[in-house]
């Protein structure tokens, strides 16, 4: 079991700070993991250079977890979580690492992702007193309101949230060393035809891999790509070089957009729609099915 | 495979995610129900509100088949969209520019001032 939301959930949790005026807030927990109390046995060689002369065959026994341990991530869940819910929190139903409370007519979410906590209320004094409660049982960096978390951008305004990965699009350009590159319009030509079967010259598979890696990332804040990300992580197994002029064309697409970013806006009905459609006699390669939903 | 079957596919999937995040919004106390889904394929809003076997559409396999179920359960809508207004347009074929930068708008994609 995973104890980190997707990060589709945090984007739902946008949308409804959004609606409902709260403004977020983060923190941090320092050394997380070594908060964690483990219940199985559990020992550890001594380190070196500190034996113990008399009994250098002795080995320690663990109360609390380390960094490294297997069972670390979930010790520190366990011990947050209850410590959560002995604090009249309720721990979300189908998100475990959500976590809310009411007072009256106030709600308090929080949101974990392992030691990065972000939290939210209708109620200035309840953020107070969160944040107390939080530093009064565990060593707290980092607080303030939500502005960059987990490479995403967020910034929260009178006219809505914007989600934006600015920073982490000019450190690729820069990796990548395509920040000189001419700026495109689209990030994939409406004509472009890319075949599994190209005989051009076989081009490095860590760089095309890596480059495929970064970008499926920057998806997460721009739904523009993704279409194209995603048919070129498709050569990722045998990558032509017309593979990978097709991938540096939405670098240079996003050379040109660097700035733009999801901005979610309050709206007076809240409500979730679906839109569907697919691709079928586009794809020219095995005929299958490019469906799209949003 | 019919295009029929793939637009009906893709609407399935189509109503995973939106499950997946009916189920996350209950979780801060949101209950959505008769969830609209636009769709630009006419056949498929029929294959999914009526629950006949077509003699055509009975090689689709059972599985594409539960959003028959929440359909019936009122939990999703299925309405017909215009080519020109469907925004999952963007997430399935390489566009020009003008329709491009439609879309983004639509999907409120801005440019960020710092």
């Amino acid at each position: 079991m995973l104890y980190s939301t997707r990060l589709e959930a945090i984007r739902l949790l946008l949308s409804y700070v959004v609606n409902h005026g709260i403004i977020l807030y983060q923190m941090d927990v320092k050394s997380a993991f070594l908060n964690g109390v483990i219940e199985e046995e559990l020992f550890v060689k001594q380190p070196p250079g500190f034996e113990d002369l008399k009994h250098p065959d002795h080995v320690y026994k663990l109360k609390k977890s380390l960094y490294g341990l297997k069972q670390a991530p979930r010790a520190w869940y366990d011990r947050l979580s209850n410590f959560l819910i002995k604090n009249y929190f309720k721990r979300a139903q189908v998100d475990t690492t959500l976590f809310r409370r009411t007072l009256e007519k106030d709600i308090l979410v929080v949101q974990i992702y392992v030691d990065d906590i972000i939290f939210g209320s209708t109620n200035a004094s309840l953020c107070k007193e969160f944040s107390k409660l939080m530093q009064d049982e565990f060593e707290m960096s980092m607080i303030g309101e939500l502005k960059f978390f987990l490479e995403i951008q967020v910034n929260q305004c009178k006219d809505g949230v914007y989600v934006h990965q600015t920073k982490l699009t000019k450190e690729l350009l820069k990796k990548f060393k395509l920040e000189d590159c001419k700026v495109m319009n689209t990030p994939m030509h409406p004509t472009c035809t890319l075949s599994k079967k190209d005989t051009g010259t076989k081009v490095e598979q860590k760089l095309y891999r890596g480059m495929i890696g970064s970008l499926l990332y920057l998806t997460t804040s721009r739904l523009d790509i993704l279409f194209s990300v995603c048919l070129c992580a498709r050569f990722q197994s045998d990558p032509r070089e017309s593979h990978l002029t097709t991938v540096k064309n939405i670098f240079r697409y996003l050379k040109g957009t660097t700035n733009h970013g999801l901005l979610y806006k309050k709206s007076l009905d809240y409500q979730l729609d679906g839109f569907c459609d697919d691709d079928y006699v586009g794809d020219r390669i095995e005929r299958k099915s490019t469906s799209g939903n949003c | 495979m019919s295009t029929a079957e793939a637009e009906y596919i893709s609407a399935a999937s189509c109503c995973t995610q939106l499950l997946w995040m009916k189920h996350q919004l209950e979780d801060y106390q949101i209950n959505a129900n008769s969830i609209p889904i636009y769709c630009d394929n006419t056949v498929v809003i029929c294959l999914s509100t009526n629950p006949i076997l077509h003699s055509r559409a009975k090689h689709i396999e059972i599985k594409h088949h539960f959003i028959r179920d929440y359909v019936q359960k009122g939990i999703f809508d299925i309405q017909f969209i215009d080519n020109e207004h469907q925004w999952a347009d963007i997430f399935t074929k390489p566009l020009t520019v003008e329709r491009f930068d439609f879309i983004m708008k639509n999907l409120n994609m801005h440019f960020v001032s710092d």
